[in-house]
């Protein structure tokens, strides 16, 4: 081995490694031509409005995806992609499922394709980085997900959730039911990560302030196959009611049937969260879960006119029935064509965002819902009941209704935001 | 919690553990004989496992549907076989590689043909369902019939090693392939049969387990890590090391999910790396 | 074998690449500039990959786990508040902490073992991220971690991982053709021949397999720059795969295969995937395709005398030097 050569080269190398490296960084003085501009500067006609979807089309929950894209579609599809004085164009981008990718697209959006606001992502992790990017870049982002910080210590002025409520948003009036049905002790099985740890907070600070007792919190991993074990922890339990907070995935078949497996399901009440009984669920259990109830921000079995022709329209044109983030899509959709409607001036980043608050949606899906400070909307809640139409089709109709349900519940907001987060330590607001 | 609990929680992990099994089985005999290390086998389970629900779906028949996606994986096993690893023999670490990339393919196709949502085989079709119930302890029947079923599974491979003609010559190749081959055994052959009895066994953990757990596009890279634990701890090529390594993983799991569960993938992978620091042929390995 | 012509066409060639790798910001609209720091960091943590698999015949399968860990020592120092400085060491401290543990899991191991072992310490690293969140904040991921300032505008951020990738490409090649370079491709050709000539094998690699986490540990602080985020699956099994994707597409051991490699891979996961769904179904099948047909990848397909690429010091057979890819492998001594 000529180690002299190995010390000229090292040499050599070393030299040209430092006066490239000054190079460079003496280049990061010398601006390129692109630099100045905002990259969220819309570079397009200002008769058209771009709108940038991102929504999973493949990935692990590539079916919500769909259904999200059908929702949106639907309207407009419906109404037509003039809204005012505006042409509504709409640009696809899928995420996979990876927030990576989401951030990727969410720059493609803005930075190539310069979209005027962006609509979703729907899972909680994509959406917080993507919110966080859109929030840097002034660009409106009308969130899908139901993480609850993204309308509380993540609330900004371009930020508004239109496609979901809040996690724990749903889940307190699950509490609440609790304990007016009677039941004055429970045990809650969620799913072991932000949205799991929002949807059981809820329930259980409503329960507990009514005056119950929780015994019991089972935390399960996000990515886990198999339920059992923890299932079997539960039916060795004595407790008046049980309350389930599943991500919406593999996960919800996976509870719905371990419960009937282990004996759960008919011999304990159990409460779920949005996801556990939603209409991908049950199409994949089946009548096992009949019966079930649970609280969401939407009943397709409700007999509300503007719900059930949302429904039947959606039905008739894709063949099943929506899942609640179709509803979310559409119900943003008809928020844009509101906000664009009487816009003299095209509306962008925060500009947007008041005309979307203040916009009039006639028909609205979601309802008597208005929008709170932190961008969240307070509107209703519903108990619902799995039930059989009649043609043999599972729906959730609903049984109760809470009306006007705030972010907050019945707390004060300045309070509830000095709290930390819910967790695994802070379980609850008492 | 009162026995009855604890039974439960031990008969999950045997649940588990008899799929593991199926699965570990099928990669330790194919690593043993033919030094390949297919990480492509995760994806013989999901072809089992989405093929047997969607026929069982079609033919309204549980037994059908578990047939269907045995034997389809294993067509694809002897695609792979053939068409792939024959083309690389001896070459090591491009037969894995190229495992790697199969991988991919199948679970991209899995994603097109079957869609992102989970299945079980209980949507499909009607499915023995109902639970042992004697006094406060309740237990699925399917389970109960998944580990009464492996074991039979297992009963047999071990009649088949031990006691067959075609046993003596796999573990005549495990042993010595070169040997095997000079005294007249086409050992190109057994390779192939081989590798096609694995990609079925898994191909029917996969069939049987969507009866068990509901199954998504990942699902083949689940099981497949899992199995490998089990493969280092039991030993490479031996499928009595396959079924203690089963057990013991299957049994883990499900306690540190009782005690836990935040550790859950370290305590199964840690053994893991633990043994092949210390014992790297595994317990009863032959490799 | 003689010292070979001054390799004046390699560096003609390798500073028209960096030529045109600065250029790029002054041409291309910004997205295109993201894209190019994303493939860059890309090539990074192949290129750590390659390092082992390369000259010392490892393949590992959880790089992405000691990227992961940097990436996630820096994010947790940086919503503590910690200065940049801090926020440096404390990944660099974690960087080698778990490189450490690696290299002494997998000292003892080659071929197929290494794989495995790399394969459940990445494992065991995803796990981690994803189960202790109160650390790492679990499935969603830690929020709004901020580049320093002089590197807050994403050219200027473009110009450092230009940097590094330079800085890296060096470091390696120097790495590869110096004496710890040629033991560990004596390793690769015969470990039993390298332990019966008296040299301490396990040391070695344990020595390479750390080298190659620092340069692992780089990619993931750069990426959770790029990214001002940082999730679970940074450090998740495609994570490592991927990079293993990329070399063997580009060319195993060779100098330019990581970046080769990074570019099809990442311009493909973020441009093609636009226009054509079924990505992944073709990655895969390029990669069976690269493997069957073409070991030596990219690199080895289109350059004749190749051996330019790859590290010097192989006497024994001239021209081409061997398909990286058939180790043979035998359980651990």
């Amino acid at each position: 081995m000529d180690h002299n050569l190995t010390r000229r080269t090292r040499r050599r190398a070393a030299v040209a490694v430092a006066a490239g490296a000054a190079a460079l960084l003496a280049l990061t003085a010398c601006a390129p031509p692109s630099a100045g501009q905002n990259p969220s500067d819309p570079g397009t006609d200002d008769s058209v409005f771009t709108v940038g979807v991102i929504a999973s089309t493949t990935g692990f929950v590539a079916a919500i995806g769909a259904d999200m894209n059908n929702g949106w579609d639907l309207f407009w599809e419906q109404q037509g992609t003039r809204a005012g004085a505006y042409e509504v164009r709409t640009i696809v981008e899928d995420d996979a499922s990876d927030s990576t990718t989401a951030l990727t697209k969410a720059r493609r959006l803005v930075e190539e394709e310069h979209v005027d606001i962006v609509v979703g992502p729907v899972l909680a992790n994509n959406s917080l980085a993507v919110a966080d990017y859109l929030a840097q870049e002034g660009v409106a982002n009308l969130s899908q997900t139901a993480a609850d910080d993204l309308t509380q210590r993540r609330a900004n002025d371009t930020l508004l959730r239109t496609g979901s409520l809040a996690a724990s948003q749903m889940t307190f009036p699950g509490g609440q039911y609790a304990y007016d049905e009677g039941y004055r002790t429970a045990a809650t099985i969620c799913v072991d990560y932000a949205f799991g740890w929002e949807s059981c907070g809820g329930f259980a600070s409503a329960f507990l302030d009514a005056g119950g007792s929780i015994s019991k919190q089972l935390w399960y991993p996000g990515d886990a196959t198999d339920l059992s074990s923890y299932v079997s922890q539960l039916s060795a339990l004595d407790v008046d009611v049980i309350f389930a907070g599943t991500a919406g995935g593999t996960d919800s078949s996976n509870f719905v049937r371990s419960a009937k497996d282990f004996g759960l399901l008919g011999s304990v009440p159990i409460i779920n969260n949005c996801c556990t009984t939603d209409q991908f669920i049950l199409q994949d259990v089946g009548d096992m879960a009949l019966g079930l109830t649970s609280v969401s921000m939407f009943a397709e079995g409700s007999d509300d006119p503007t719900i059930a022709a949302f429904v039947s329209a959606y039905e008739d044109k894709y063949g099943s029935l929506p899942s609640s983030y179709a509803l979310g899509m559409y119900a943003t959709a008809q928020l844009v064509a509101a906000a664009l409607e009487n816009a003299t001036e095209k509306p962008t980043g925060s500009a947007f965002i008041t005309a979307a608050k203040q916009a009039d949606v006639s028909d609205w899906v979601w309802g008597d819902a208005s929008f709170d400070e932190q961008g969240n909307m307070v509107g209703p809640v519903y108990v619902r009941t799995v039930e059989e139409r009649g043609d043999g089709t599972l729906w959730n109709a609903p049984i109760k209704t809470y009306d006007a349900v705030s972010q907050f519940w019945k707390y004060d907001p300045s309070a509830y935001l000095a709290n930390p987060p819910f967790s695994q330590e802070f379980t609850s607001q008492r | 919690m009162g026995a009855a609990f604890y039974i439960q929680q031990v008969l999950n992990g045997l649940s588990f553990g008899a799929l593991l099994f199926l699965v570990a089985s099928g990669f330790t005999l194919v690593f043993g004989l033919m030094r390949v290390s297919n990480l492509a086998h995760g994806s013989f389970y999901l072809i089992g496992a989405f093929v047997g629900i969607v026929s069982a779906g079609f033919t309204r028949s549980f037994i059908l549907g578990v047939v269907a996606g045995a034997a389809t994986a294993a067509v694809v096993g002897l695609i792979v076989q053939r068409g792939l690893l024959r083309r690389l023999a001896n070459q090591e670490m491009a037969e894995v590689l190229v495992t790697v990339g199969v991988s991919f393919v199948i679970a991209d196709l899995a994603l097109v043909i079957f869609g992102g949502t989970p299945r079980s085989m209980g949507a499909a079709v009607d499915m023995p369902s109902g639970s042992l119930e004697i006094g406060g302890f309740s237990y699925p029947w399917y389970r109960l019939f998944v580990i009464v079923f492996t074991v039979l599974i297992g009963i047999m491979l071990y009649v088949v090693q031990n006691r067959t003609r075609i046993g003596a010559i796999v573990r005549a190749g495990v042993d010595n392939r070169e040997m095997t081959a000079a005294i007249g055994i086409r050992i190109n052959r057994v390779f192939t049969g081989v590798f096609i009895f694995g990609a079925l066994l898994a191909g029917l953990a996969g069939a049987i387990g969507s009866g068990v757990t509901s199954v998504n596009a990942s699902s083949g890279t689940e099981i497949l890590l899992y199995a490998m634990v089990v493969v280092i701890i039991g030993g490479l090529g031996s499928v009595t090391g396959a079924a203690v390594g089963a057990t013991a993983i299957g049994l883990i799991d499900a306690f540190t999910k009782v005690w836990i569960p935040e550790f859950a993938y370290f305590t199964v992978f840690a053994p893991m790396a633990i043994m092949l620091v210390v014992r790297p042929r595994g317990l009863f390995g032959k490799v | 074998m003689a010292v070979s012509m001054k390799p004046l066409g390699l560096t003609l060639a390798s500073a028209a690449g960096v030529a045109a790798l600065v250029a790029l910001p002054y041409v291309a609209p910004g997205y295109v500039v993201s894209i190019g720091a994303l493939v860059l960091i890309a090539a990074i943590l192949a290129s750590s990959v390659n390092m082992l698999a390369g000259d010392a015949g490892l393949v590992s399968l959880g790089h992405a786990g000691i990227a992961g860990a940097a990436g996630y020592g820096l994010a947790w120092a940086s919503r503590q508040g910690w200065d940049i400085g801090a926020q440096l060491l404390l990944a660099l401290l974690i960087t080698l902490m778990v490189s450490v543990v690696y290299a002494l899991i997998s000292m003892r191991t080659n071929g197929i073992f290494f794989l495995m072992i790399t394969l459940a310490a990445g494992m065991i690293c995803y796990g981690l991220a994803y189960r202790w969140s109160s650390v790492t904040g679990g499935d969603n991921g830690l929020v709004g971690i901020r580049r320093p300032e002089w590197v807050a505008e994403s050219w200027q951020f473009y110009f450092l991982c230009v940097a590094a990738f330079v800085v890296v490409t060096i470091a390696v090649r120097i790495f590869s053709n110096s004496p710890v370079g040629l033991v560990l491709r004596g390793l690769r050709d015969s470990e039993s021949r390298m332990v019966s000539l008296g040299y301490q094998v396990a040391a070695y690699k344990f020595w390479a397999v750390l080298a190659s986490g620092l340069v692992a540990g780089l990619a993931g602080v750069l990426t959770v720059w790029q990214m001002e985020y940082i999730a679970p699956n940074i450090a998740d099994f495609q994570a490592s795969a991927l990079p293993l994707i990329m070399i063997v597409i580009g060319g195993v051991g060779s100098l330019p295969g990581p970046a080769i490699g990074a570019v099809i891979v990442v311009l493909g996961q973020q441009v093609v995937s636009t226009y054509f769904e079924r990505w992944s179904l073709l990655l895969g099948l390029v990669f069976i395709a690269v493997v069957l047909f073409a070991p030596r990848g990219i690199v080895g397909a289109v350059t004749s005398s190749a051996s330019r690429w790859w590290p010097r010091g192989r006497t024994d057979s001239p021209g081409v030097p061997p398909t990286p890819l058939d180790v043979p492998s035998s359980p651990p001594q």
